[in-house]
């Protein structure tokens, strides 16, 4: 409710435990920590612990949250150029700044973890860009190719091929 | 399916009831004791149950029953809507189950890892892929078809002139495909680059399918649809959310187009049309000065002369009606002319950057993008001399000098040449100012 709280700090936890402090002004990209706060703040208006949140994040490991708050930080310093659609190139370097770029150039299993805490956290320009990352991989690929990136079972596959063999002269005749 | 059938028997049950009701005399209430959980609840009970609402000597002359006959295409209307309805929700909700991607490490075939992507992270990655990458997503697995098919993911539009299909779509193809549940919120279409005719009640059809539709694509970069002034105006009218209009002048004249900017007026946002020669199709002085004149909501204005039998005299994209539409439209935010190079030379650009970078506060105009097949160098010489002016620009495009200056640091050309096949080779060439 009022501006006066934004010099404390909100201690991030992750599903290890570890603790990650972080300053409630650049802790705030995350609409997860602004709803938490608000609810704190409604409970309990006056005390002064408000200012030092612990906000336990129980499905984010804690390698995953060091690069949200890396993120974060970063973000406060030099705002990531917002990613608009349709995009005009493929060069991830000509769509966000450079540290960006090199920032989601991690392992798949990390990218995809990314997006879940992006997603949990709610932070939308972290969200936009890994998301875009992860577009990546499936961009231009067949999905026989798609498949083989994600080991995405054959065996499910067969099951399915009364739907997708359909799916596919759907795909000829009409499009998706 | 049980279950579905007992909620429709009911659904059925009440409309008629309440369509009965008002008409049939009160107090006649059989119908209530009508128990269609029940198996034993013939078609047949139900007739007798309706036929007892009417007097005993009714026959199909009498008016209670030529209501009761009427409400009959109303209950099957009813249930067919609320049928399309549960579809679209459970095509929104009911599918959204996370989606596992599982990762193994070179040559092993065991999984080392596993992330459960939320849907709605998943719909968030596939709007980055355009449409035929969205074909080939949909055939990964039916997880991943459930969500190409989501509305959201589709909702910044569809390029049917990039090749999505493969086989040529009529109009009634279209109509089938965007009647799909994952078209239902359309905001943007470029229509199939193929001979598809509109007709007389295309676009009527189109707005009726589609009725969050804000940009339609009649075919600027490419296309065949050839949509005449009629069909112009028509979209203006019947499409409640349309703000974007690009069409080609095989058969819209210059007419029609001021007709249609002054028709939309402040609700034209987006505006892009490319001349044909052939038909004589350019963009006349009088056209140009209509749409400055309506339409001061204009954010991006593109025009893409037709070299081939080109008519200097016909073509009335002048330098001062380009500048006069920059003046008019504070709003503007990227100028596009392709190949315009007869009437527009470095004089218009330069003045078009003076005046803005004078008053930047309140003219919007940061992109400007020149094309020409390597004509446009003389007429615009020194793209430095408007980088200077204008630093603020975020994509000067000039191309076959095509510069992309990040304040201070350098310039970016690119060397434009047309192979054989007719696609340009661009070669990068950093220079610093």
């Amino acid at each position: 409710m009022d501006e006066d709280n934004t010099v404390g700090i909100v201690k991030l936890v992750s599903k290890e435990g570890d603790i990650f402090p972080l300053s409630i002004e650049i802790a705030k990209l995350s609409n997860l920590v602004v709803t938490t706060l608000g609810e704190e703040e409604e409970h309990d208006t006056d005390d002064e612990d408000g200012n030092n949140v612990e906000i336990p994040l129980s499905n984010v490991r804690s390698s995953v949250l060091e690069k949200v708050v890396q993120y974060c930080v970063h973000y406060s310093k030099e705002p990531m150029t917002p990613i608009t659609t349709p995009l005009q190139t493929l060069d991830m370097a000509k769509i966000v700044q450079k540290w960006y770029a090199d920032f989601v150039d991690v392992d798949q299993v990390m990218m995809f973890e990314l997006v879940t805490a992006a997603n949990f956290m709610d932070i939308k320009p972290l969200l936009d860009l890994t998301c875009l990352a992860v577009s990546f991989y499936i961009k231009g690929k067949s999905a026989d190719e798609i498949r083989r990136i994600f080991n995405i079972s054959n065996e499910s596959v067969s099951q399915q091929d009364a739907v997708i063999t359909e799916m596919s002269e759907g795909a000829d005749e009409e499009v998706v | 399916m049980p279950k579905a059938c007992a909620a429709k028997r009911k659904a059925c049950y009440k409309t008629s009831e309440s369509d009965d009701e008002a008409d049939a005399a009160p107090g006649v209430n059989k119908l209530v004791d009508l128990d269609f959980e029940n198996k034993s609840t013939t078609p047949k009970i139900i007739a007798n149950a309706l036929l007892s609402l009417l007097p005993n000597d009714a026959t199909k002359q009498d008016s209670g029953a030529k209501t009761l006959v009427k409400a009959f295409p109303l209950v099957l209307a009813e249930l067919e809507a609320r049928a399309s309805k549960t579809a679209m929700k459970s095509v929104e909700e009911g599918a959204s189950q996370p989606i596992t991607f599982s990762f193994k490490n070179n040559d092993s075939e065991e999984v080392a890892a596993a992330v459960d992507l939320p849907e709605e992270s998943f719909v968030h990655v596939l709007h980055f892929l355009d449409g035929h990458e969205l074909v080939d997503a949909s055939l990964v697995s039916k997880a991943w078809l459930s969500s190409t098919r989501l509305p959201t993911v589709w909702k910044d539009g569809v390029d049917m002139s990039r090749g999505m299909n493969k086989k040529e779509l009529n109009m009634t193809g279209l109509l089938k495909l965007l009647r799909r549940p994952q078209f239902s919120e359309l905001k943007a279409i470029a229509l199939p680059n193929t001979k598809m005719k509109l007709g007389a009640n295309g676009v009527k059809q189109l707005a009726t399918a589609l009725p969050h539709l804000e940009t339609l694509d009649f075919g600027y970069y490419s296309g065949n649809t050839k949509a005449k002034d009629s069909h112009l105006l028509a979209a203006a009218e019947l499409f409640p959310q349309l703000s974007g209009l690009r069409l080609d002048m095989w058969n819209a004249t210059s007419y029609g187009i001021a007709s249609v900017a002054r028709a939309m007026g402040s609700r034209l946002v987006d505006l892009r049309i490319r001349a044909e020669s052939i038909t004589r199709g350019f963009l006349s002085q009088a056209a140009m000065d209509a749409i400055a004149s309506s339409c001061p909501n204009l954010k991006y204005f593109g025009y893409k002369n037709s070299e081939f039998l080109y008519s200097p005299s016909l073509d009335g994209v002048r330098g001062d009606k380009v500048v006069a539409l920059v003046k008019a439209c504070p709003k503007l935010e990227t100028l596009e002319l392709r190949d315009v190079y007869v009437h527009v030379d470095k004089s218009h650009y330069l003045e078009i950057a003076e005046f803005v970078s004078e008053r930047l506060d309140q003219y919007a105009l940061r992109n400007l993008i020149v094309y020409g097949h390597g004509r446009i160098s003389e007429k615009v010489t020194n793209p430095f001399k408007i980088c200077e002016l204008l630093s603020e620009f975020t994509f000067l495009n000039v191309v076959d000098k095509f510069c992309h200056p990040r304040l201070g640091t350098g310039v970016m050309f690119w060397d434009i040449k047309y192979g054989t096949d007719g696609i340009p080779k661009r070669t990068r060439n950093i220079m610093s100012l």
